[in-house]
């Protein structure tokens, strides 16, 4: 017993062109219905012994990197690109130019794959009519094929070349009217020809893999904009920062805030010494030595400073822990901008405490030329610090904030001028 | 043995189970094609040559599209003016039987389908709108087919050679209804077009 097939009848490789004998390539199904010549221009019925029906002389093949012949899988399944077709446009009162390459599967049938400006998209007729009416107002929203597309732009496309072996008995010429709505990587087309109206569904496909897989060494020019369903694909490392950035900023905002609430610490002590010309001290007790101390100095200085050399002592041992020596300034006034100050009436220093006990701190004016101010002391412990959470939570929002920019700038440029408004 | 002695009647070769179900098989050891006919089994003609091509769809691997789940279990062959394609029985997942019609990656899905009214095959050229069941359709085809070739098991009797008439009628929502016409009677299936792209097939690498 046998499987019951015979195997396939060879097909033919290729066929002289009617119209002046140069071989062509017979790559195509049955359902293909021109062949077209790229020697001479001549148009041959496929579906009545290649009789001749028109002739298009001196026509320029459009840039491109694929030739007819070549083969390779998209989406895992095999095509062989049987026809090209270049395609002319003016839209918004640009001219645009693209060519269209005709695929041919045995299982699949025939498709498009199309390159223009540096870009690739795959196309393919879908019978997945419009579910909505005929709202065709710029970004206005389009549900077919199970997704939900947006107007992107119309246009008249017109036929400026052709070659090989096409689905239609084409016209150089050929004018067809497009209505194309997006949905990034997809695409969905409604093309309005003299006779019929067909609707297409494509695909953006990554350029590199692409021309791999038809065995293209890539010499073409790099993509200078951005296609209309060209996806935006930031880098991983990018994506990763974001992401972490996206958790981590909140997260490090609300922990810096509650740091800031409970982390103020508790007063331990505050005086005032009414003339730190003629020197003053401090003794105050510290238990904790795992947190930081703060000592806050305050002077009511206006326009003019003060310095002060301190000495903090450790009562007990009669060790010095530090010698801080440091001021406050604060000037004020009013020009043509406004009222303006600049400086503080305040300035603190931190340390970490070595041994629970007394200190003591001595304050000396540093500066004869210092305000002869009353300098107020306040101790505090258990302080914590959190500028270091601040500054994180700013560059995790950074992080995450500069990928919503760049898919902003991304999509301005998809878009044109007009921002996406989503 | 097989099942109550269900053998060809050609050959003598074991007919699958599903020959009880089924109103046609081709035998899977000689040229002939079983027809069931009052419980009975008779030679009909032969089965004729089923070249091997690159297909989607065999012969008992499943297939999927959408949710839909479909397993084919009959093969006919058709040639027409400009090549060939492939109607496939298939079941399913309901166990209900379809046809699926393949012509290079043109695929559709079609049940049997009563039109309601009585149709002459000179109001069918191409272009022309026919009324089916309160919806308008519109011809966009009309050839003339020939079997050549019957693998597996069918619904109905199908003979190698037999030439069918054929419209495609286009109808809204995309739908498709096919009308056949052949020794003076019509038959008709309704349904709808189905991307390649989406089917899912054990045999996808044919």
């Amino acid at each position: 017993m046998t499987d019951g097939f015979e195997q396939g009848a060879a097909r033919l490789a290729s066929i002289n062109c009617t119209s002046c004998g140069s071989p062509l390539p017979a790559l195509a199904g049955h359902r293909a219905k021109s062949l077209i010549c790229n020697y001479c221009g001549a148009v041959m019925d496929r579906h009545n012994e290649y009789r001749l029906l028109a002739q298009y002389r001196d026509m320029q093949r459009p840039e491109g990197p694929f030739q007819i012949g070549m083969s390779g899988d998209l989406f895992g399944i095999a095509h062989t690109i049987v026809g090209i077709v270049g395609i002319n446009a003016v839209i918004e009162g640009y001219g645009y130019s693209w060519t269209n390459y005709q695929l041919y599967s045995p299982t699949h049938g025939y498709s498009w794959m199309t390159w223009s400006d540096g870009h690739l998209t795959h196309s393919r007729k879908t019978r997945d009519l419009p579910e909505t009416g005929g709202n065709f107002a710029y970004k206005a929203p389009l549900a077919a094929a199970g997704r939900v597309f947006k107007m992107y732009e119309e246009y008249v496309a017109r036929v400026t070349y052709l070659e090989g072996e096409l689905t239609w008995v084409p016209e150089l010429g050929d004018a067809t009217r497009v209505i194309e709505a997006i949905d990034p990587p997809y695409g969905y087309a409604v093309a309005l020809g003299g006779t019929e109206t067909e609707f297409e569904f494509s695909t953006y496909l990554d350029r590199a893999e692409t021309l791999a897989a038809f065995g293209v060494d890539d010499q073409m020019p790099r993509a200078g904009n951005v296609h209309p369903i060209q996806p935006f694909i930031p880098g991983t490392l990018h994506t990763a920062l974001a992401k972490v950035g996206k958790i981590f900023a909140p997260l490090a905002v609300v922990i810096a805030l509650v740091v800031l609430t409970m982390g103020q610490g508790q007063k331990i002590t505050e005086t005032t010494i009414q003339d730190p010309f003629a020197g003053g001290a401090v003794t105050f007790p510290l238990q904790n030595t795992a947190r930081l101390a703060e000592i806050r100095i305050t002077a009511n200085v206006y326009n003019s400073w003060s310095w002060y050399d301190m000495e903090l002592t450790h009562v007990d041992t009669d060790e010095t822990i530090a010698e801080f020596d440091g001021g406050v300034e604060y000037y004020a006034g009013r020009d043509s901008d406004g009222a303006w100050t600049e400086g503080s009436q305040s300035t603190s220093f931190r340390f970490r405490p070595p041994f629970a006990g007394a200190y003591r701190l001595n304050v000396t004016a540093g500066d004869p030329q210092s305000a002869r101010v009353p300098l107020r002391v306040e101790v505090r412990e258990n302080v914590m610090v959190t500028r270091y959470l601040f500054l994180l939570a700013g560059f995790a929002m950074l992080m995450w904030v500069s990928l919503w920019w760049r898919r902003s700038v991304f999509e301005g440029r998809r878009w044109g001028s007009d921002e996406d408004d989503d | 043995m097989g099942f109550d002695g269900m053998n060809c009647p050609n050959c003598g070769g074991e007919l699958p189970a599903t020959v009880l179900h089924a109103k046609m098989v081709a035998c899977e050891y000689c040229e002939s094609t079983v027809l069931l006919e009052d419980d009975a089994l008779k030679t009909a003609g032969t089965k004729g040559v089923m070249a091997r091509e690159p297909s989607l769809f065999a012969l008992g691997r499943t297939l999927t599209y959408r949710r839909e789940t479909f397993l084919p279990v009959g093969q006919a062959r058709f040639s027409y003016a400009q090549g060939w394609w492939d109607e496939f029985w298939a079941v399913d997942g309901g166990g209900d039987g379809v046809w699926v019609s393949v012509d290079e990656g043109e695929i559709a899905v079609e049940r049997p389908y009563d039109i309601g009214i009585s149709l002459s095959p000179a109001r069918l050229s191409l272009g022309a709108n026919i009324a089916l069941n309160g919806e308008q359709f519109t011809v966009t085809e009309a050839d003339r087919a020939t079997c050549t070739a019957l693998r597996g098991e069918f619904p109905e009797a199908l003979f190698v050679g037999q030439t069918y008439d054929y419209w495609h009628l286009f109808g809204p929502l995309g739908r498709l209804v096919t009308l056949e016409y052949s020794d003076g009677e019509f038959a008709a299936s309704e349904g709808v077009w189905v991307d390649p792209y989406l089917i899912r097939s054990e045999n996808a690498g044919a």
